[in-house]
C-alpha cells in the first residue's frame, strides 16, 4: 500500500470526511510531510472507492457546491489493519535489530 | 464564477465527463479552499496532479475493472469495419481486372495467380461477413484467417505492383499489401477474440462507428474504383480531400468511447493510411503487419490481467 493510500484510510478511520478535510488531516498525520493535492486525492478515492475500501458517506450544499463526505468501509478498515500489522512487524524488526546494532557497538 | 475558478474548470475539462459530473464541483471546491488568497490562476503544483490524475482516471476507463466488455464490442466493431474495408477494397480490384478485360485491354502485368488469389481473398472476406451476419463465431474467426492467409500470399508473390495504361487510371489490385494485411490481421485476431460477431453489426451505434472508420481508411478503398471517375481533379487535390476526410473521420471517432477503442485496434492500419506516400520495403510491411495484429493482442493481454469475473461479457447498455 502506498503513502497516500495509507493515509487516506487512516484519516478516514477517524471518522467521514470531506476531500478538503482529508487533505488537512493528512498533513496533520503525517507531520505536514504529506500534502495531497486535489488531482492525487480525487484519483485515489475513486480507485479506493471501486475497490470498496471507502464509500460516500453522505453530501451537503456549501456556497452552492456540492461536497461529498467519504467513510471507511468494513474491507477498507479490514485491509488498514492488516497493513498496520504489517507495517509494524516491519517497525519491530528494524527496531530491535538497532538496539542490537547499537549495544554491539557499545560493547 | 472567478478568474481563478474558471481556469481550474478548464484543466478538470480533462477529467472523465462521468467523474466531472460526479466530482467536479467537489474537486473546485477542494482547489480553491486550497489557493492562496489573490490567486487568480492555478497554483503549477496543483495542474500536474490534475492532468497526471485525469490520465490516469482515462486509463482505468479504458484498461480497468469493466473495460472487457466494451473492448469485446470494440474488437467485434473493428473486426467487420476491416472485413468490410479488404472487401471493398479487393472488389474493387476484382472489377478494375474485370472492366479492363472487358475493355480490352492488356493484364499481362497482373499474373493469372494474382487474379485467383483476388478471387479467393474476395470470397473469404465475404464469407467472413456473411458468418459475421449469421454470428458464427468460430466460422468467421477462420474465414478471417483465411483472408490473412490469402492476402500474405499475394503479397508474398506480388512481382508488379503498379502500371499505367488506357481507359483511366490503373491501380494494380493489393498495392500497398502491407496496409491490407495488417487491416486483415487485425480483423482476424478481433474475430477470434469476439464471442459474439454480430455484435459488431448491431451494436447501437455501429452505422455511426463503420462510417467514421470507413472514413478513415477511404483514401485507400477509393482509388480501386478510379477507373470508373473521370474526375478533373488534380492528384493533390485528391489527396487532399482523402486525407482531410480521413482526418474528420478519424476525428469524429476519437468523439466516442467506442470509437476510440476502434481507432486504437485499427492504430497502425490507420497510421499507415495517413502516411500512404511512405515507401515500405517488404520486410517493413511485414513489421508494421505484425505490429498491427500485436495492438489487440496487446489490449487483450492487459484485459486479461484483470480478474476473470471482469472478463465475463458485460449485460449491455454501454455508453457508446
Amino acid at each position: 500500500m502506498q503513502e497516500p493510500t495509507f493515509l487516506i484510510l487512516t484519516a478516514l478511520a477517524a471518522g467521514p470526511q470531506h476531500g478538503y478535510g482529508i487533505i488537512a488531516d493528512v498533513l496533520r498525520i503525517s507531520g505536514e510531510r504529506v500534502r495531497l493535492r486535489a488531482g492525487t486525492l480525487y484519483a485515489a478515492l475513486e480507485r479506493l472507492s471501486d475497490e470498496g475500501l471507502i464509500a460516500v458517506e453522505g453530501e451537503e450544499i456549501v456556497d452552492g457546491r456540492a461536497r461529498r463526505y467519504y467513510r471507511l468501509t468494513a474491507e477498507g478498515a479490514t485491509r488498514l489493519s492488516t497493513e498496520v500489522d504489517r507495517l509494524r512487524a516491519h517497525a519491530d524488526t528494524a527496531a530491535s535489530r538497532l538496539r542490537a546494532r547499537m549495544a554491539g557497538g557499545a560493547a | 464564477m472567478n478568474d481563478l475558478e474558471r481556469r481550474y474548470r478548464r484543466l478538470l475539462a480533462w477529467y472523465p465527463r462521468d467523474h466531472r459530473d460526479a466530482h467536479e464541483d467537489e474537486m473546485i471546491g477542494v482547489l480553491l479552499a486550497s489557493a492562496r488568497p489573490g490567486l487568480s490562476r492555478p497554483d503549477p503544483r496543483e495542474v500536474i496532479p490534475l492532468i497526471t490524475g485525469a490520465l490516469r482516471l482515462h486509463a482505468r476507463r479504458a484498461f480497468g475493472r469493466g473495460a472487457a466488455g466494451p473492448w469485446r464490442d470494440a474488437f467485434a466493431v473493428a473486426g467487420v469495419i476491416g472485413l468490410v474495408l479488404v472487401s471493398l477494397n479487393v472488389l474493387g480490384s476484382v472489377t478494375s481486372i474485370g472492366v479492363r478485360v472487358g475493355q480490352g485491354l492488356p493484364i499481362e502485368d497482373l499474373p493469372l495467380s494474382g487474379v485467383v488469389l483476388c478471387l479467393l481473398l474476395l470470397i473469404a472476406s465475404v464469407g467472413a461477413l456473411a458468418a459475421v451476419a449469421l454470428n458464427l463465431r468460430w466460422t468467421s474467426a477462420v474465414a478471417g484467417w483465411a483472408v490473412v492467409a490469402a492476402a500474405a500470399t499475394r503479397w508474398a508473390t506480388m512481382e508488379v505492383p503498379t502500371s499505367s495504361g488506357g481507359g483511366g487510371m490503373w491501380i494494380a489490385p493489393l498495392s500497398r499489401p502491407e496496409l491490407w494485411l495488417s487491416l486483415a490481421l487485425v480483423a482476424a485476431v478481433a474475430l477470434t477474440l469476439t464471442r459474439a460477431p454480430r455484435r459488431g453489426l448491431t451494436l447501437p451505434g455501429t452505422r455511426r462507428a463503420a462510417v467514421w472508420a470507413s472514413g478513415m481508411l477511404l483514401p485507400l478503398v477509393l482509388p480501386r474504383y478510379w477507373v470508373f471517375f473521370e474526375s478533373q481533379l488534380t492528384d493533390l487535390a485528391l489527396d487532399v480531400t482523402f486525407t482531410a476526410v480521413a482526418f474528420a473521420a478519424t476525428g469524429l471517432a476519437l468523439r466516442s468511447p467506442l470509437g476510440r477503442r476502434c481507432v486504437a485496434l485499427l492504430a497502425l492500419p490507420l497510421a499507415l493510411n495517413f502516411v500512404s506516400n511512405i515507401e515500405v520495403n517488404i520486410q517493413a510491411g511485414w513489421l508494421f503487419a505484425s505490429l498491427s495484429a500485436l495492438i489487440p493482442l496487446g489490449i487483450l493481454a492487459r484485459l486479461a490481467r484483470r480478474r476473470p469475473s471482469d472478463l465475463h461479457p458485460h449485460p449491455g447498455g454501454q455508453r457508446v
